[in-house]
């Protein structure tokens, strides 16, 4: 029996009951529920349980609920005023897929300081709410946007401070698949929310066009 | 009878100013200035939700008070 299989058994008869975004299985398989060894007390709310090897779980369905809040939050925004941000290697690909998609700016790699807050470069933007994807690793751009004052989506794991941010995304934010999966689903809800595909509408590309490849030197 | 009414008794002219924002989550008056942030309820957009920057640094929840969302 795959892991998987296994987390999906473990799970209470209610989780099969209430809608999900995307069969249950399919979080479990790209493992958005794995959370890390540690747990901050403001992310307690969003874990399911404890593993006895030590690693926490998120509540897939908080996952879910939050995924489609935060679309419906990120689709009353104008699409280029909407900035996604990652300094994480695996979150680039799904974060340009996503800028492409739902037309928002993609900020990939190193944040370079002043983005949000001096005019003066070249780069410099002016979004209206940022959306990001590890607070600890996109401190920086989250700084700035507590200057200019605009609200803050992050995907956090459970190891994660909710210090300035305004919607947490409870979500495995470390893994290729997981962050792939998360970047899809949000990319087809905004799409949805906004009227561009029908509610149950589908995106002409799946999950796997969101992952990072794994190069083999 | 005629009642005179001096200078003493006419109430002041008051100009109604805007209402200052509120934090949503302490419920304190936010002073211009302060590095505050404002957006709509995440899940229902109705209710505009501010929050103020010592709320935001120790990620003290808000509830939206129309469809009782809890944040962040």
């Amino acid at each position: 029996m795959s892991m998987a299989e296994d987390e999906g058994r473990n799970y209470p008869q209610g989780a099969a009951s209430i809608e999900l975004l995307i069969p249950i299985n399919m979080y479990l398989e790209a493992g958005v529920h794995i959370g890390t060894h540690m747990c901050t007390q403001h992310m307690s709310r969003f874990i399911y349980k404890q593993k006895p090897e030590g690693p926490y779980v998120i509540d897939i369905r908080k996952t879910d609920e939050r995924i489609k809040i935060a679309a419906k939050f990120l689709a009353r925004y104008r699409p280029e005023s909407v900035a996604a941000v990652s300094a994480r290697q695996y979150g680039f690909t799904p974060v340009r897929k996503f800028a492409e998609l739902t037309g928002a700016k993609a900020i990939v790699g190193r944040f370079i300081p002043g983005t949000f807050t001096n005019p003066r470069l070249k780069h410099y933007i002016e979004p209206e709410v940022l959306l990001v994807t590890d607070p600890r690793v996109d401190q920086q751009a989250i700084v700035e946007a507590s200057k200019i004052g605009i609200p803050v989506v992050a995907i956090v794991s459970t190891d994660a401070k909710l210090s300035d941010i305004d919607l947490a995304i409870p979500a495995n934010n470390k893994g290729r698949k997981s962050l792939a999966l998360i970047y899809w689903l949000l990319t087809r809800q905004v799409l949805r929310e906004r009227g561009v595909i029908d509610m149950k509408g589908e995106l002409p590309v799946g999950p796997d066009a969101f992952e990072t490849k794994v190069t083999v030197r | 009878m005629v009642q005179v009414t001096g200078l003493k008794s006419r109430k002041p002219v008051i100009i109604e100013a805007s209402s200052p924002p509120i934090c949503s989550s302490c419920g304190r008056v936010i002073p211009p200035g302060e590095k505050a942030v404002k957006f709509y309820c995440p899940n229902c957009g109705a209710v505009l939700i501010w929050r103020c920057k010592k709320c935001r640094d120790l990620a003290i929840p808000y509830k939206c008070p129309n469809c009782g969302f809890e944040g962040p």
